[in-house]
């Protein structure tokens, strides 16, 4: 059998800059042009759905007149690919238009709903990170055991329940029965705005917590039956001391992967929790926005989040690539 | 989960009034402080801060309110006396200069408003003196006074100073009412604080937050919990549950709407008199206001409620006619085969009826007509779609395959709003707004409506002429009213519903026991 073991090249200092800004130019070069085509694909449903916004903005009443003057007021009579040049050209230019139902820049409603979402959705991530990895790594330590059992049935309940259902007992229990947080709204800013947020915090990461738990659990418990960690044991060398430097960094790669995974799963799961919490966030703001055909802010909408997505999977990839020189293959690590 | 709620509810949490103010929940808002992207319930908020010249009472008559006299010396002239000393929230002084500026935003030629249909027949707009406000209507038009009592009053210099801003979250609006804008949030929420200087009675309240929420659970929890202290326009199916909280009591109205199957009579196959007939016969209207409506909706015989239309003819003749009518729409199978075999269609037709999430009955009526329209031949295809789908199609379009359901609300208390929405042939494409669905055109009717038109807002000959209407109508079959729902509210003792009615967004409903 042949065996291929990958082993890091040596370099001077600096010397694996050039390799590197190498890759993050053609990964930004394709994560450019997967937003263009994102843009262009939303840009052609927006216009192919039924109802135009000339009928949101006119009213249920409008006269032809009316929905012609709209139409020529927003230049929607232009031919398609006028009109998305002309929103390319803008949004290079940092200014993605106005919004046709609130009459304000779309940076302006996107940044008031960011003031709600960014804050959730951080929260309900760096909880699952931290509460799932620590339930994972605990439960792997304990396999089979009490604890075990009790992690694989939260993680059962948590992953197979329904997030409206998860938000709705939360707020029944800790909102009407006990009283203790509010069930609805985004608050007025301040500590009123970090009370109304921990139940929908909590529910997105009870969501998420799940899929890490079981993650961790699983390349936890492999890692820690892998044979350098016996010996690592074996040497006398103390737990904790084992646990950060050979298990969780042997398991790094995987677990990066997955909080990257699940940061990109909460921005649609964050759309539910925001409508049954009634929060003027981004999820919201996404659906007023299509049910009005408000064509510049669905537009900026969908960029932003395609852009948070490409950057994300990007970022987890250098991650991974500092955690595992394996992965750096092709920029300077070679085979033999 | 449902029952969970449900249990829940009519456990009877205990439930306070919130402190802070007044906190109610409210069925729609609009995408900005503006009076031009208001209308129907959207107006409720903001008709508290833009005071109307004239403001409907509980009872559906109008009060002075920024106008101290109305007259109308013809039938196209109405000449507004201004309020003296009113003043904005900013303390500049209300004339009438922002009166005739109010009016011209939604008036005025190339106005955008979504309102403009209802000054349509306005020609011309004019201050008349120091205090004065003449409006000149080309046609007489009998439910200008409720066009009025919708209309908010803003400050022009205001609107000249923000120009395209306002109604934003930054701009708001500037208004003389009872309670200025304190914080707006699209669609969403509006809170207000009560107007120290206001010229009239102390606001009720310090404090008023209008929110709207979308999802049904989310409604309950919050008045459940004590954080709101009402909601208006309670959805049918969550009637019990509302109903067990302790702390809180529940109004009932009749609604001036009406839940209606729409023939496209411009179209084939529903240009046949004998299939609309057999569809009509086939649908069992008592069984779809016990089943999807929960009983809580009176059965129409025509597009107008009875009560509405006592308000204008005489008692004895609304009751003579509406039984006649409701007769006609019996449900009988065996009548209804017969036609069917009459018809142009008598092996059956297939067609797709698309419904709105928004009103979930329109779904729940749908399937259950279904069954039995199943039996003549009559198959329904009742297709989920959202909002502007819907709208495009039912009303702006007319792109269905001619066979529709609708819940269609009045926008005023005037027995007269329906019958010329949906009965006169202007109403219909291309030229018409559409909300003729029926694209349904009878010189006859147009003639009784168009005459109705001339005469003053309450003569009682109007009433005759739209009683002639609807029974020329009714023969053509153009719909098939199934039933007025109930229109209901919910609330604690901060807030009083005791002369609660469905136009309860163009009184003053902070106070709606004493406004």
């Amino acid at each position: 059998m042949t065996t291929t073991t990958v082993v890091p090249r040596r370099h001077p200092k600096g010397a694996g800059l050039a390799p590197l800004a190498g890759y993050l130019a053609r990964r930004l070069l394709s994560a450019a042009v997967v937003v263009a085509i994102v843009s262009m694909l939303v840009f052609a449903f927006v216009h192919a759905a039924p109802g135009g916004p000339e009928r949101s903005i006119g009213g249920r009443f409008a006269t032809a007149e009316q929905l012609v003057a709209i139409r020529e007021q927003y230049r929607l009579n232009d031919p398609l690919w006028t009109q998305y040049g002309q929103f390319v050209s803008s949004a290079l230019g940092l200014d993605f238009g106005t919004s046709y139902s609130m009459r304000e820049p779309v940076t302006d409603s996107i940044s008031r709903a960011a003031s709600t979402t960014v804050p959730l959705v951080l929260f309900g991530w760096l909880a699952a990170l931290l509460i799932g990895t620590a339930l994972g790594v605990v439960s792997a330590r304990h396999a089979g055991g009490a604890f075990d059992r009790g992690v694989l049935g939260f993680t059962v309940v948590g992953a197979s329940a329904p997030i409206f259902a998860t938000a709705i007992l939360l707020s029944y229990v800790f909102g009407v029965a006990l009283g203790w947080l509010p069930t609805l709204g985004e608050g007025d800013g301040g500590m009123d705005r970090i009370r109304h947020l921990v139940l929908p915090g909590v529910t997105l990461a009870i969501a998420a917590m799940a899929a890490i738990t079981k993650v961790t659990k699983v390349r936890v418990g492999q890692v820690l039956e892998a044979d350098h960690i016996t010996f690592a044991t074996a040497r006398g060398l103390p737990p904790r001391g084992v646990l950060v430097s050979e298990v969780l960094r042997n398991s790094g790669v995987q677990l990066v992967t997955q909080a990257g995974a699940v940061l990109v799963a909460m921005l649609s799961a964050v759309i539910l929790v925001e409508e049954v919490f009634d929060l003027d966030g981004l999820g919201s703001l996404l659906i007023q926005a299509i049910t009005a055909r408000d064509i510049p802010l669905i537009q900026a909408i969908t960029l932003f989040t395609c852009i948070f997505i490409v950057a994300v999977n990007l970022v987890v990839d250098l991650v991974c690539m500092a955690i595992d020189p394996r992965l750096r293959i092709g920029r300077g690590g070679v085979t033999r | 989960m449902t029952l969970l709620l449900t249990g829940a509810a009519c456990g009877g949490s205990a439930t306070s009034p919130a402190a802070g103010g007044l906190k109610v929940l409210v069925p729609v808002q609009g995408a900005l402080l503006d009076p031009t992207q208001a209308s129907i319930q959207s107006l409720g908020i903001l008709l508290l801060g833009l005071e109307p010249l004239q403001r409907l009472r509980p009872d559906g008559s109008l009060r002075p309110n920024l106008a101290t006299e109305v007259e109308q010396p013809d039938p196209r002239t109405f000449v507004y006396t201004i309020r003296s000393g009113v003043r904005f929230w900013d303390g500049t002084p209300l004339t009438a200069d922002d009166v005739v500026h109010s009016f011209n935003l939604h008036a005025a030629k190339g106005s955008k408003s979504i309102n403009a249909s209802l000054w349509a027949s306005v020609s011309n707009v004019a201050k008349t003196g120091e205090d004065e406000v003449t409006v000149e209507l080309a046609e007489p038009d009998p439910q200008f006074p409720y066009v009025v009592a919708q209309t908010g009053i803003v400050s022009k210099a205001f609107y000249e100073k923000h120009k395209g801003n306002v109604g934003t979250p930054a701009v708001m609006n500037m208004g003389t009412g009872p309670y200025e804008f304190a914080s707006f949030k699209p669609s969403s929420e509006t809170v207000l604080r009560a107007n120290p200087e206001y010229w009239g009675d102390k606001p009720a309240h310090d404090e008023v937050t209008a929110r709207t929420v979308g999802d049904d659970s989310t409604r309950l929890l919050a008045v459940q919990s004590g954080e709101f202290d009402g909601i208006f326009n309670v959805p049918l199916n969550q009637l019990r549950s509302y109903a067990g909280l302790e702390g809180f009591e529940q109004a009932e109205a009749p609604d001036y709407a009406v839940y209606k199957f729409n023939f496209d009579t411009s179209k084939a196959p529903w240009d046949d008199i004998h299939l609309r007939r057999a569809v009509t016969l086939a649908i069992n209207r008592a069984d779809l206001i016990k089943g999807p409506l929960g009983g809580k909706a009176t059965p129409a015989p025509t597009l107008v409620p009875a009560d509405v239309m006592t308000t204008l003819a005489a008692t004895d003749e609304v009751s003579r006619l509406y039984q006649r009518l409701e007769s006609d729409l019996q449900f009988d199978m065996k009548v209804a085969k017969q036609e069917m075999a009459r018809s142009s269609v008598p092996d059956g037709v297939s067609v797709t009826v698309p419904v709105t999430g928004s009103d979930p009955n329109l779904s729940a009526i749908a399937q259950t007509a279904a069954q039995s329209l199943a039996e003549i031949g009559v198959e329904l295809k009742i297709q989920e779609v959202d909002d502007n789908t819907y709208y495009d199609a039912v009303y702006f379009k007319h792109t269905t395959d001619g066979f529709t359901l609708d819940n269609f609300g009045a926008t005023s208390p005037d027995p007269a709003n329906l019958p010329l929405y949906c009965l006169l042939s202007a109403n219909g494409l291309p030229d018409g707004s559409g909300v003729n669905i029926a694209e349904y055109s009878d010189p006859q009717v147009d003639n009784a409506l168009q005459r109705s038109q001339r005469l003053g807002t309450e003569d009682p000959k109007r009433g005759a002429l739209l009683l002639d209407a609807l029974e020329s109508a009714a023969k053509d079959i153009p719909y098939v009213p199934i039933a007025h729902p109930n229109v209901y509210a919910v609330g604690n003792s901060k807030l009083d519903l005791s002369h609660f009615s469905t136009f309860w967004w163009l009184t003053d409903w902070t106070r709606l026991g004493s406004s």
